[in-house]
This record gives structure tokens, sequence and C-alpha cells, in this order.
């Protein structure tokens, strides 16, 4: 295990120093001057170029430039947004917050809509049940977001009038409709991955042990099967929270929630590329810190992983 | 009539030509076509089908509900939202497909390169990939666009590059699995190039694990360009995108929920007929896979 996780730690640490090689030469690879993209052309004078230039560190050599980068951003310092002057990391750190709140909320939903069709289905494998779930799962998967959420805000927020469209807070009525957005999807996902492992689960030994014994049905699927159903579904959990990270960024833009996903679009917008590189560095990093959890977790508890 | 024993002719019984037969019978793949092909001919007939300029305006029109002489409404400026769907659809399908083809292109060409060759330029090529495989996709779309600016030829090519990695890996997979059967030796042996084993013998073997990949890819690249355009960075106004389309019509959805609700379906119903096809082709590779190994 532990030479398991060494090997393991080794690669995600070149992961991340990769994602900040490729960070730091956004910057750099902008086409052009990236002070004139910045400025726009209009506004270019020498001095605020020079000033400019001076701000991103820009005439010092590439090494130089990124070693400073690398070392300040060890240190937590990623630099101050063009536009407000605000330290990048302090930006994101207040944005956070909100991201994962919506994240987990959506991974909730994700886990309880996706088990209950998943089992329904297999349950009733081959049934009209299992074509209905299996018919909204494809549905779910080919749904844009976006236009669910819009669908959501007509039917709960302009017909029922129950929640609101934009939103900002925690609670569970400022939270129910983004969540719902971002969840179902991911449900769709969940959805076929217990209906398969439930299947499989199913036709094990020792599931017609346990009916052999005379244990009650419910008995056999609740404490028997889905509880091995579920482990394949708990491990690809890390991979779908780092994949909703991702994919707040519509949710936030579109119920105006605060958030790193709605920030890096309006710094796309702003050219404040400091905070661009910032949002997609950290985002990465979390993303790969979330991976390796995952990694280290499942060869942890799945001791062929380890030998592979 | 007799045939021409020099033309290679495909044997009716081949494994293709198995898919193919399943895939042809699969009542969701043919769902799924009619769909796909209905979208695709009524988008690029739209100049046979309306009578309307996607980008005119038309004040006095402004915000018409579905009617008569609209189908589909009018838009805030008074275009009619029918039209502008059709010229839309082009667009998002255009964007979808551009999308995969770059990614499909350059990855499986990146994979064939790492998994056949090896050594250190595997091991770069398979480090760099990881490195991309990090960023969630939506996000290395963001930072491309975040480079190269706004715009539609940008978000198709962010798309594309989002992509690289998934086919990237997978092709290398297989190159990895196919270079050590004995009919690549055998090439080798008769004095094959690299090249030409590549392209003659490794890819058409890999193409049916590559085959999933890019027709469930499509729908995901319609859905990346809708996205993009939805956040405005793709078709600049009055371009007549999907994703866009819906943006603009967010504003009105309290009074005018046909702005919205006619792309959004339009969007879905798009990706749903790809999904479907991908999943009959899932179906009938992971069938032919199991003929041939014979499990």
């Amino acid at each position: 295990m532990f030479n398991y996780l060494i090997r393991r730690l080794f690669t995600s640490i070149l992961v991340l120093f990769g994602i900040s090689v490729l960070v730091f030469s956004v910057i750099h690879l902008v086409p052009g001057d990236v002070t004139t993209a910045i400025l726009g052309r209009q506004n270019v004078n020498a001095e605020k170029v020079a000033a400019l230039r001076e701000q991103l560190g820009l005439n010092d050599p590439i090494l130089v430039q990124y070693g400073r980068y690398i070392s300040n951003a060890l240190r937590g310092d990623l630099g101050a947004s063009i536009r407000t002057k605000q330290p990048v990391s302090e930006a994101i750190a207040e944005q956070l917050p909100g991201t994962f709140t919506l994240a987990i909320s959506a991974l909730i939903v994700a886990l309880s809509f996706g088990a209950i069709l998943g089992l329904l289905a297999a349950l009733r494998h081959g049934s009209w049940v299992d074509t209905l779930v299996m018919g909204l799962s494809v549905s779910g998967l080919s749904i844009p977001t976006f236009w669910m959420g819009l669908l959501l805000i007509l039917f709960f927020s302009v017909r029922l009038k129950l929640f609101p469209s934009i939103s900002n807070g925690s609670s569970f009525a400022d939270l129910f409709l983004p969540a719902l957005t971002l969840g179902v999807p991911e449900a769709a996902v969940v959805a076929r991955m217990v209906r398969a492992s439930m299947l499989d689960v199913l036709n094990k030994e020792y599931i017609t042990t346990a009916r052999a014994k005379g244990l009650p049905k419910y008995m056999v699927i609740l404490k028997h099967a889905l509880r091995n159903a579920l482990i394949p579904v708990v491990t690809f959990l890390g991979l779908q929270m780092a994949y909703l990270l991702g994919g707040a960024t519509i949710v936030e833009t579109m119920f105006a929630r605060q958030g790193i996903g709605r920030l890096a679009v309006q710094s796309i917008f702003s050219r404040d590329y400091p905070m661009v590189q910032g949002v997609v560095l950290v985002t990465a990093a979390i993303y790969v810190l979330i991976n390796t959890l995952t990694d280290i977790t499942y060869g942890f508890l799945n001791p062929k992983i380890r030998l592979q | 009539m007799t045939s021409n024993p020099i033309t290679p002719s495909i044997p009716s019984n081949s494994p293709g030509m198995r898919m193919l037969r399943q895939i042809l019978r699969n009542r969701s793949a043919q769902f799924g076509g009619l769909l796909l092909l209905m979208l695709i001919v009524v988008s690029f007939a739209a100049p046979l089908l309306t009578s309307f300029d996607p980008n005119k305006n038309a004040p006095s029109q402004a915000l018409q509900p579905p009617g008569m002489e609209h189908l589909m409404g009018t838009d805030n400026l008074g275009r009619d939202t029918l039209t502008r769907f059709l010229y839309g659809g082009q667009l998002s399908l255009r964007i979808g497909l551009s999308g995969i083809f770059i990614g499909a292109l350059i990855g499986i060409a990146l994979g064939l390169i790492s998994g056949y060759f090896g050594g250190w330029l595997d091991s770069f090529l398979s480090w760099f990939n990881d490195v991309l495989m990090a960023f969630p996709d939506i996000l290395l779309a963001l930072a491309i666009i975040a480079i190269l600016g706004p715009g539609i030829n940008n978000a198709m090519l962010a798309i594309g590059i989002s992509f690289i990695p998934s086919f990237m890996r997978l092709t290398r997979s297989s190159v990895l699995a196919l270079r050590e059967m004995t009919y690549i030796e055998a090439a080798r042996a008769l004095g094959s190039s690299d090249s030409r084993i590549l392209v003659r013998h490794i890819l058409p073997n890999s193409i049916r694990t590559l085959l999933v990949l890019l027709t469930l890819g499509i729908g995901s690249s319609i859905l990346a360009g809708a996205a993009l355009n939805f956040l405005g960075l793709g078709a600049e106004p009055p371009t007549a995108e999907w994703g866009a389309m819906l943006n603009a019509g967010m504003k009105y959805v309290r009074n005018a929920w046909w702005l919205t609700f006619f792309p959004g379906f339009g969007i879905f119903l798009a990706v749903l007929s790809i999904n479907l096809i991908g999943d009959a082709v899932s179906d009938a590779v992971a069938g032919t896979t199991i003929m041939r190994e014979g499990i």
C-alpha cells in the first residue's frame, strides 16, 4: 500500500507541475501582445503598457517569470486582479464555498434520484419500468443543463412561484433549482450505473443463497444486493464531484450565484488574465486532489488495484 | 453476373457488416437516425422552408407568441423564431461536428504515435494527456477561449482540444494491445513502414472501439458548443445559434417562453438522437467483440 501511495502521489505532483506550466502559459499564448488584448487597442499608450508589463512581470526572462509564478502560487499568492486589484486568491476563497455548496447539493440530488431509479429499473428488468427509466436516463444525458434550468425556472419560479429564479444563498429554497439543474444529468449517469451494478449483483451466488435461506425479499435487496451494488458507484463519486465543480460554471452564470465558475466567465469577458489563471489553476488542482484521494481510497479498498 | 476477382469485397458476415446490421435493426437507433436526419434536412433546407430573413429586424412584430404567421413566435427584435431556429440548427450542428472531428483527428494521431513508438515520446505524451485530463471539460474550453478570445471558430477549436485527451487515451490503449499481434509482426517482417502499419493495420482495427466514443462524442460536442454559445463565448449577435438564442431569450423568460423553449428543444433533440445511435453502436461493438473473442 505504501508503494502504491508514493507512486500515486508522485504521478499527481507531475500532473500538477504540468497544470502549472499550462496555466502560466495562458498569458504568453494570447495572440499578439497580451497588454493590447487587456487594455484594448484604443487605450494603448506607452506608459500604460509599460506599467502593465511591470505588473504582470513580463519584462523578465520566461524561466524567471515561471519560477516567480510557481513560488508565489505555492505560498498562496496568485497575483492581483487587473480590474479590481483584489488579490486573486482572496477572490477565489470568497467564491469557492458557494461552488462547493452547489456541487455537494447536486451530488445529493444525483445520488438520491439516480439510486432509486437505477434500483427500480434493475428490480423490474425488462419491464415497462426498466424501459421508462432507461428512456429518462438517456433523456437526462441529452438535456442541456441551461435549458433544463430555464424550464425549471418557468415551472417552479414563474408559474408556481415556489422558488427564486435568482438566488445566492445556501438555504433549501435558494439551492433547490440550481442543485436540481446540475444534479439531474448526473442522476442519469448514476441510474445507469446502479442498474448495471444491481443486475450484476442480483446474479451472484450469495444472493441465491440469501434467497434460499428464506430471507424476505426487501432484506435480500437492501442488505445484500444494494450494499454491494453501490460500491462501484461510491468510488465513482469522486469523479462526479470533480465534474460537478466544472459544470457549476453554467448553473452559477444562469442563476447569478456566487462561485468560481461565474468568476471565470466574468474574468474572460473582462480579459482579467491573472484571475482566469487563478481560477483554472485552483479548479484543476482540486480536480487532481479529488481524483488522487478517490484512487487512494479505491486502492485501499481493492488490493488488486494496488498491485497493478 | 460474375464479380471481378481483383476487386476486394467486404464479406457479408464480417464483424463490420454484422455490427452495421445490428445497429440498423436497433429500434432506438432507427428512431435516433430518423430524428437526426430530419433535423439536418430541415436545418440545411432552411432557405426553402422559410421566407423570413433570420437577422432582419421587424420591431412592429416584436415578441409575438407562436401563431399561424410565426409558428414559433418572434423575438424582441421581431425576428421569426422558426427561421432563426432552422438557421441556428445549421451552426449548432456544424460547431458540434467540427469540434469532435478536430478532437478525434488530433487525439487519434497522437494516440497512434504514442502507443506505437513507446519510449520517452509515449511517456511525455501520456503525461501531457494526463495534464489535459485534469481540467474539467468546460474549464479547458474556457481556458482556451480565454487565450484565443470569444468567437465561433475559437469555440470549435476549444471544444476540439478538450476532446483530444479522451481520443488519445483510447487510441493509445488500443494500439498497445494491437502492436504485439502476430499480423503486425508479420507486416513488419514483410518490410512495411511504420506509417503503413499504423494507417493500414492498426488504425482500422482500433476503429470499432473509437466509433463509440466518436458517436457519443458528437452529442457531447453539440452540448459543449451550445454551452459556450450560451455563455456568450461563441457566436456574436445577430448570428443565429441555438445556445446563443437561449441566452438572448433568457431576459424574456417570464413573458416569452418560446424564445428559450424552442432552441433548447432543438439542442435536446439533436443530442438525444445521437445518444440513441451511440447506445446502439456501443451495444453492437460489445456484441461483435464478444462474438470475435468467443466469450
